[in-house]
């Protein structure tokens, strides 16, 4: 049998057979230092190979931030509270980690991405130290809004194209919505009201 | 050895190939058939994911498609890898040539709209002086559209409309919202014509589903896949066609399939590289030449539907259809020859770059306006022109070792035009049925977007302007046939498929007949 479709007849079976895991509780170890509990693993049978469990990187540990300085970061991150906070129940860009993602996001992409953000970030900085003296971080949310004007006119094409810093405002909107309602805390905040928005889909793997 | 000698070879398994395969098995005939990529298993290569799970939480990974827009991370491995299948074009003119290298080819992922053409197409010249007519009118495809659409389930509705015959649907009997009513009244007014979509049905509608197991239902056919075929091969005494090599598209080994009969349909440009790399059938040099699409403006117009805000019932919005053809029909009209359709939609959530905000205010509008959009599309007829074309660029090969296209394309004021007056009429007819329109451009993708590429090995009464006669049949080689949309004339603005499928089986029916009175 394939081990997808074993994990699929796994999953259709109430009681729990030798190699298979246990839903997740709480050990009290873990509770202990407020640690979420790991997967329980009941041991398989000699013959028997047990799938072993995993979980994702992102659930465990920081992204390591690599493409934008700190100054550029910290914009990032405060252009996302602004852009996309917190609303209605759901988390925004910060709980999501929106910022730290697109920092991993933009500095795999080509060249002309990674400079569209870090010379937008720069720019914000730059009007942000030049209006108010303070980089775009620690402004207040009236003087963010001056600043970002641009984003409340109306949407015309070709407007970016023209403008690399309304080119970058346009952009780190999108990616900052997108990177929050893809996430797991903004999809597990969904998955619990009456219509849940679905988030799957069918995911082709390499065809050999 | 095995020494086998297949009545018909046909390259590729898409649309075009798969239906050649069902029709001529279907009369009997032995069919060997090559795909350059592997076999689907539906239920080993895919699996359900929630976006969060995908390494790029659903971006996909930066720059892997430069010229797929259509891949996101879910699809990201079916599409033909760039790398390693290369091309090449003018630095300030690029091509996005869209391919799909899997057993049933991009009719796995294909939007599934099915028009026929008419003799607005097919009789162009005749009606506007441009380019060349086609060597077939309507009535000779006719009974072969009225086989396409049961084979590949098309529900639509009938409307009498001269520039889009109606055919043998399923009746589509949904009703449309409120939304689509008033669009529609709005476009009468105004004597534009409107219809419902024209779809082939089910949630796949794919050689795969539908015309490949009536053929292998014969035990006629044989399927190798993995299979890459580098080159159409001729016997030296007679100088015609005897069968093609290939490459296994894993190990490298080479293969020499033979056959009395080949049939081309890898798909229009891959079919033409075969063709060109072979250097077969272009006695009259126009193999390459007249490449055309469709010309595509994606959301020429977007708009909210007010009365939807907020859902205040079901009804208001939903749905889609299509405003056919309807500039220079009767007359000329504009400055541009030929026309556009355009699809329209409405019910889904207006796209966040258009509003005019951010912040909580973003997400409240974003909320109240869920299911309130319609939107259009423009789609329009590309002139088919000499100077766009494809040949085989010496410099790069892919990674079996085959020369790869070079691709030449470019759009001209007349498709500007057309554009432009899409968007005008769009947005008049919307303004007109109430909505308030958020954005409007006149912007067209990069020729190739649309994935209606056609042309370049094209029929043709004369073998001196064209490389195929009306059966499709090579006019240099008369057991080489090529069956796919490479052979189109012209395009009209209507989705190519249902008549590549219509052609190919034309094509198969007269293979049949030649083969049956020992011609070919
Ligand atoms: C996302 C998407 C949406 C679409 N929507 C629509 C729509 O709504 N309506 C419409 O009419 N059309 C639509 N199309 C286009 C439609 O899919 C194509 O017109 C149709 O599939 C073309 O058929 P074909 O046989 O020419 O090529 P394909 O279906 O691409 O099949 C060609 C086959 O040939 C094989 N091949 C290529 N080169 C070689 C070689 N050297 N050796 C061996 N095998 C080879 C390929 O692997 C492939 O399997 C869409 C396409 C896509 C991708």
């Amino acid at each position: 049998m394939k081990r997808r479709t074993l994990l699929r007849s796994i999953a259709a079976i109430p009681s729990l057979a030798a190699g298979q895991t246990l839903p997740q509780r709480e050990t009290t170890a873990a509770r202990d230092k407020g640690l979420p509990a790991g997967p329980t693993l009941i041991p398989p049978g000699v013959n028997e190979t047990p799938t072993i469990p995993v979980i994702p990187a992102d659930e465990t540990s920081d992204s390591r931030i690599r493409t934008f300085d700190g100054q550029q970061l910290a914009a990032l991150a405060r252009l996302g509270e602004v852009l996309v906070p917190a609303w209605d129940g759901k988390p925004g860009a910060a709980e999501a980690g929106a910022a730290e993602f697109l920092d991993f996001l933009v500095g795999s992409s080509p060249a002309n991405r990674i400079e569209l953000y870090k010379s937008g970030l720069d720019e914000l900085n730059r009007r942000a130290q030049q209006q108010f003296g303070k980089p775009f971080a620690a402004i207040s949310q009236a003087d963010a809004d001056s600043l970002l004007a641009p984003l409340r006119e109306k949407w015309s094409y070709g407007r970016a194209a023209k403008n690399d810093f309304e080119a970058f405002l346009l952009a780190a909107k999108g990616d900052l919505l997108r990177a929050t309602v893809n996430s797991r805390p903004y999809i597990n905040a969904v998955s619990q009201e009456r219509r849940p928005r679905n988030a799957s889909n069918f995911f082709w793997y390499p065809i050999s | 050895m095995f020494h086998r000698n297949y009545d018909v070879l046909i390259i590729g398994s898409g649309a075009s190939g798969g239906t050649a395969a069902r029709q001529l098995t279907r009369k009997g005939i032995h069919c060997l058939m090559l795909d350059a990529g592997p076999a689907v298993d539906f239920t080993r290569d895919r699996e359900l994911k929630k976006v969060y799970t995908l390494p790029y939480r659903g971006f996909g990974q930066p720059g892997r498609f430069p010229h797929v827009t259509q891949a996101d991370e879910y699809t990201e491995n079916v599409w033909a890898d760039e790398k390693q299948n290369p091309y090449t074009y003018p630095k300030d003119d690029p091509y996005y040539w869209v391919r799909v290298r899997l057993v049933g080819g991009k009719t796995l992922f294909w939007g599934r709209a099915s028009w026929r053409l008419s003799n607005y197409e097919f009789k162009c010249k005749d009606h506007d002086g441009f380019g060349e007519n086609w060597p077939i009118e309507y009535n000779d495809l006719a009974p072969y559209y009225d086989q396409a659409e049961p084979m590949l389930r098309v529900q639509g509705r009938k409307e009498g409309l001269p520039q889009l015959p109606d055919g043998v649907f399923m009746e589509d009997k949904s009703r449309d919202s409120e939304a689509s009513q008033r669009f529609i009244a709005a476009a009468r007014k105004r004597g534009i014509p409107t219809t419902k979509e024209r779809v082939a049905t089910g949630q796949l509608a794919s050689s795969v589903n539908r015309m490949l197991p009536d053929a292998l239902e014969t035990g006629k056919l044989q399927i190798v896949s993995n299979a890459v075929v580098r080159q159409i091969t001729t016997d030296p005494n007679t100088g015609l066609a005897n069968g093609a090599i290939f490459i296994d598209r894993r190990s490298r080994q080479e293969f020499h399939a033979k056959a009395r009969v080949v049939v081309v349909g890898a798909s229009c440009l891959e079919s033409t590289r075969l063709l060109l790399n072979s250097g077969l059938a272009n006695s009259s040099g126009v193999l390459g030449h007249y490449l055309f699409d469709q010309f595509y403006v994606k959301d020429v117009v977007s708009c909210i539907v007010p009365e939807a805000r907020n859902r205040p019932r079901p009804g208001i919005t939903g749905g889609d259809g299509y405003v056919p053809r309807f500039r220079n029909l009767d007359r000329r009209e504009k400055d541009f020859l030929r026309g556009y359709a355009m699809d329209f939609n409405s019910g889904g959530t207006p796209n966040p770059e258009l509003l005019p905000c951010y912040g909580a205010e973003l997400l409240r509008e974003l909320n109240e306006l869920q299911g309130a959009s319609f939107s259009l599309t423009a789609m329009g007829e590309v002139l088919p022109r000499y100077e766009n074309y494809v040949e085989i660029d010496k410099s790069t090969v892919d990674a079996w070792g085959i020369p790869a296209l070079h691709i030449r394309a470019k759009y001209t004021e007349n498709e500007f035009a057309m554009a432009r007056d899409a968007m005008n009429t769009a947005e008049e007819l919307c303004h007109d049925a109430g909505f308030e329109v958020l954005a409007k451009h006149w912007q067209m993708v990069p020729p190739g977007e649309s994935i209606h590429e056609l042309g370049t090995c094209r029929m043709g009464d004369d073998p001196k302007k064209s490389v195929l006669n009306k059966y499709n049949q090579t006019h240099d080689i008369r057991n080489l046939f090529v069956v796919d949309g490479s052979s189109f004339v012209s395009g009209g603005s209507q989705n190519p498929t249902l008549t590549i499928c219509a052609i190919s089986m034309r094509a198969s029916d007269f293979i049949a007949e030649q083969m049956r009175r020992g011609d070919i």
